[in-house]
């Protein structure tokens, strides 16, 4: 027993059982465990990592990374969304998301000791549909991001198309993990611009076919609300498959849904239900669709169903969509997903209940409220003039990036300078997010440094 | 309407939600043009805290945990997740911080990430890590798409073909298609192991590269590893390993070291985050040199002492918006502070001591589809006992629900008929795994019609899944009116 650490962490073994337990192997030492692996691939020397520390130690050495970061609570205000917003967060969601019933099971594999997660699943899904006037969600997928991916990889299946049409209005972050996901099988991708309005070019323009694959967000990435209804009549019309995506899913409380437009399949981001921005993940990939594609949709999905007493119960299904049965012919590879945070936006959206409607409606009140007043400040106007929700973006008189620095001395993050997400952007415009935590004093604070540093 | 064992969240009765959760006083709620607005608001669920709370703790008391029982999913390396490391999940400088802040005030979460790179790079032997994905699978598409990345960058556009065993994890060949490759299968040899020359009568010009599992998922070392790497290599291709069963080998072996060129590693089996019911997850990449540059997003570089993000010149592109699940990474990386070089090395050794000890208490009572030595894992099949007595490994599994352990993977590999796959990891102690074994001994003895009748002690018994997928009822259906 050379060479190892016997005290290591997390496991039970005495010196004693682990002799024992040798012996009744007909072992004589650990290193014989390994016996079937050839000599010439083995390691031979130790990791060349550090020493392991004790629990205190290594919770001192975490928490002195963790505390050189600056949390957004600590700006006098913040303003940054683009994909990922801030919100209050109730505290009933985090005690539940740490039960470790939730936390510490696999995917469930064994549905009668999974009701809970599957129960839970169950109600989420019911409210995505509820939320985007769909008639099916799936169990979760890893992100927006991701989701949008998935929504054109599975719209390519259901219209058997080749060309994929993508507004540039959607988040270019999205953008670009489309792109990466369609990697080079679909040859045509189109990007629409914008008007000056913010939106997305009239659809009906375009050489659209049957089996074509239309995609756009509402709020788009500026933040401006799309036409959603043109949209999917400009598809209905042509026999395209329309895809909306969202990256603010509190917006679905109360703007027009997907399902209600008619779109045929949407995809975005669930962070702001009960999740915090961590860095950018982990967060909530949320999918919904049509029954009648439903054997097209990727990820899991939980179905009600009965036992042999006639009780109800909640099991995952269609499984044979899936990679663990189809394989290569899976609809996605995509197995585990991010369960605990739909669980979390489950038990969010219980919390918030229809007040959920109040509560988009307070953030775009407080929006419109910084959009008018940041216009006071000379040489600031607002890039589109499209009616938006709670993100907006401001054309300013110097390049973003300074004034952003500048308003970060004086204790306030401005927003994100379009031009760090998108490099053909103007340099002026800065994408501005607004949500309850923003207080209306200190949007008049913040409009006051504005003005001195707009100078 | 009947009245159901339990409800779901929209059937406890609607109830006022008093109190504000949020400060909106003062703030006069926007209205939008009547053509921006929903016609109907969506229906969410008006229960009050306290019932909500109740709620789901009754569903997270329905759910088994590593933390309530043994676990010993095959493939799932469930162990126990220490809890200091959750706790610093929670830390304010973890979950209140933007991605899209300035780098200047996000120094602390850069340099998370690059540890926790440079840590896992070590750990397999290769060059540069990427953080990016979200989940194993993601990662396995991850890795496949640089391999296509690389082919094309070199002009190989005749190379499509991936080799994947037939003992493989389903996510494999599903990766491989949604990457654009065609997953080609190879079988598993008479020991239960890929052999060379069933490989080398493969090769051919369309050759992309292979995909390998080690240990596969019967828990057996490759062992024609190396050899297999230098012909694929020799071909044109690439090798990438699935480095999910990575727990078996940690100080032990290293992927780069026996010719692996890119391999995916799942923090929350190997690194002891938890699973979460179904994630999240995280799923890195770990590439040789060569690769680097298609590596996705940005990368984490240290110049004059500060960290900074620089786009690689080949990149795939992000394979997800922002740069991964941050929250796990530190979970991870804690982990495998806390452990260090010895602490690594030791949890494979007892993770295989484990399983070798489980299997020994079991091997003479079940059919094992090969004699070959195994190492974190195995697979034991029903075949006697349907045989003997028609009972399955489904019915196995449910019995052990009712003795109060997670029971194990069954039916997976799919090359074995009724496959029974335990991987008991190192955290579980020699008494629990003799316990195991005694219940599963216990219940492979029992009467047919007692087995058939498990699960009981469960807040249901076995559901009709067949009813489920004929009669898809999705979401939850309001009564009328």
């Amino acid at each position: 027993m050379k060479g190892s650490n016997l005290t290591m962490p997390f496991t039970t073994h005495t010196r004693k059982s682990i002799e024992e337990m040798l012996t009744s192997l007909g072992l004589s030492s650990i290193e014989d465990l390994f016996s079937s692996i050839p000599e010439d691939v083995k390691l031979n020397r130790p990791l060349e990592l550090p020493e392991g520390l004790s629990e205190q130690e290594t919770t001192q050495l975490m928490e002195n990374m963790l505390n050189s970061n600056k949390t957004l609570s600590s700006y006098k205000v913040s303003l940054v969304g683009a994909g990922v917003y801030n919100h209050y967060i109730p505290a009933a969601v985090n005690s539940i998301v740490s039960l470790p019933g939730f936390v510490t099971p696999y995917t469930p594999y064994q549905p009668e000791a999974s009701q809970g997660i599957l129960t839970a699943a169950f109600e989420y899904q019911t409210m995505v549909c509820e939320l985007t006037g769909m008639e099916v969600a799936n169990a979760s997928l890893y992100d927006g991001s991701t989701a949008a991916a998935e929504a054109v990889l599975m719209a390519l299946r259901v219209g058997k198309g080749e060309r994929v049409f993508l507004s540039k209005g959607i988040h270019p972050y999205y953008r670009e993990v489309i792109k990466t996901y369609l990697s080079d099988r679909i040859a045509v991708v189109k990007e629409l611009p914008l008007s000056s309005t913010g939106t997305t070019a009239d659809l009906r323009n375009e050489d659209l076919g049957k089996g074509d694959v239309v995609v756009v967000q509402s709020p788009n990435f500026f933040g401006v609300i799309e036409d959603l209804d043109a949209w999917a009549k400009a598809a209905e019309e042509k026999g395209a498959i329309a895809v909306h995506v969202f990256t603010e899913a509190l917006s679905l409380a109360v703007l027009k849904s997907p399902g209600e437009a008619g779109f045929h399949i949407t995809a975005g981001e669930g962070q702001s239900f009960g999740l915090p921005p961590s860095f950018g993940g982990p967060l909530l990939g949320v999918f919904a669709t049509r029954m009648k594609y439903v054997r097209q949709m990727p990820g899991r999905v939980a179905g009600e169903t009965r036992d042999a007493k006639g009780r109800r119960g909640f099991v995952f299904t269609l499984s044979t969509r899936e990679q663990h049965i189809r394989r290569a012919r899976a609809t996605s590879n995509v197995c585990t997903n991010v369960q605990l945070n739909a669980v979390a936006a489950a038990v969010y959206l219980s919390l918030m209940g229809p007040s959920l409607v109040d509560l988009a409606r307070d953030n775009a009140a407080r929006a419109h409220y910084l959009y008018k007043k940041v216009q006071e400040v000379p040489g600031v106007k607002p890039a589109f003039d499209g009616e938006f929700f709670n993100e907006f973006t401001v054309c300013l008189p110097v390049p973003a990036a300074k004034a952003r620095d500048s308003l970060l001395e004086m204790g306030f993050l401005a927003g994100v300078p379009v031009v760090e997400i998108d490099a053909d952007a103007d340099d002026k415009q800065l994408l501005v997010a607004v949500t309850e935590k923003v207080a209306p004093q200190s949007m008049d604070e913040f409009v006051t440094a504005m003005k001195k540093v707009c100078q | 309407m009947k009245k159901e064992e339990y409800q779901v969240v929209f059937e406890i009765s609607d109830q006022e939600q008093t109190g504000r959760i949020v400060n909106s006083e003062g703030i006069k709620p926007y209205f939008f043009a009547p053509e921006v607005e929903r016609k109907d608001a969506p229906r969410l669920p008006r229960v009050a805290e306290v019932e909500v709370t109740r709620h789901y703790t009754r569903l997270a008391e329905m759910n088994l945990g590593v933390d309530h029982t043994f676990y010993p999913l095959g493939s799932c390396t469930m162990k126990y997740n220490p809890r200091f490391s959750l706790r610093l999940a929670s830390h304010a400088g973890a979950t209140d911080i933007h991605p899209l802040q300035p780098l200047d005030d996000l120094q602390g979460a850069l340099e998370v990430l690059f540890h926790l790179e440079q840590m896992l790079a070590e750990t397999v032997g290769l060059h540069a890590v990427t953080l990016m994905p979200a989940a194993g699978a993601h990662g396995e598409l991850t890795g496949l798409l640089i391999l296509a990345a690389y082919l094309r960058e070199n002009g190989f556009t005749k190379k499509k073909k991936i080799i994947v065993p037939d003992t493989a994890h389903g996510t494999n060949p599903a990766s491989c298609t949604m990457a654009g490759f065609e997953a080609v299968e190879v079988k598993s040899g008479p020991e239960g192991f890929v052999r060379a020359k069933d490989v080398e009568s493969m090769i051919d010009d369309e050759t992309a590269g292979i995909m390998l599992t080690n240990p596969n998922t019967f828990g057996i070392f490759e062992r024609d590893f190396k050899k297999i790497a230098h012909m694929v290599h020799e071909a044109g291709g690439l090798v990438y390993m699935d480095g999910a069963n990575m727990n078996a080998l940690l100080g032990i072996v290293r992927p780069g070291d026996m010719g692996a060129d890119i391999v995916q590693l799942n923090l929350h089996k190997t690194f002891g985050t938890p699973h979460g019911g179904g994630g999240p997850g995280s799923g890195p990449v770990a590439v040789r040199d060569f690769l680097e540059p298609f590596l996705p997003g940005e990368r984490i570089v240290k110049k004059d002492g500060k960290f900074v993000l620089e786009k690689r010149a080949h990149t795939i592109g992000r394979v997800r918006a922002f740069p991964g699940h941050f929250a796990v990474a530190v979970q991870a990386l804690a982990y495998m502070i806390r452990l260090g070089s010895d602490g690594l090395k030791r949890v494979a050794e007892i993770a295989v001591l484990n399983a070798r000890y489980l299997r020994a208490l079991l091997e003479k009572h079940f059919y094992m589809p090969y004699a070959t030595e195994t190492l974190h894992e195995f697979v034991i099949t029903d075949k006697y006992q349907k045989e003997k007595k028609g009972i399955t490994a489904l019915d196995m599994a449910k019995a052990l629900l009712d003795r109060g352990f997670h029971p194990p993977t069954v039916y997976f590999p799919i090359t074995v008929q009724g496959a029974i796959m335990i991987e008991p990891t190192e955290t579980e102690s020699k008494e629990t795994l003799e316990a195991f074994a005694r219940a599963l001994l216990e219940i492979a003895a029992s009467e047919p019609e007692e087995v058939k009748k498990s699960p009981q002690n469960t807040p249901v018994g076995r559901l009709d899944e067949v009813g489920a997928a004929r009669n898809p009822r999705l979401r939850y259906t309001f009564p009328e009116g």
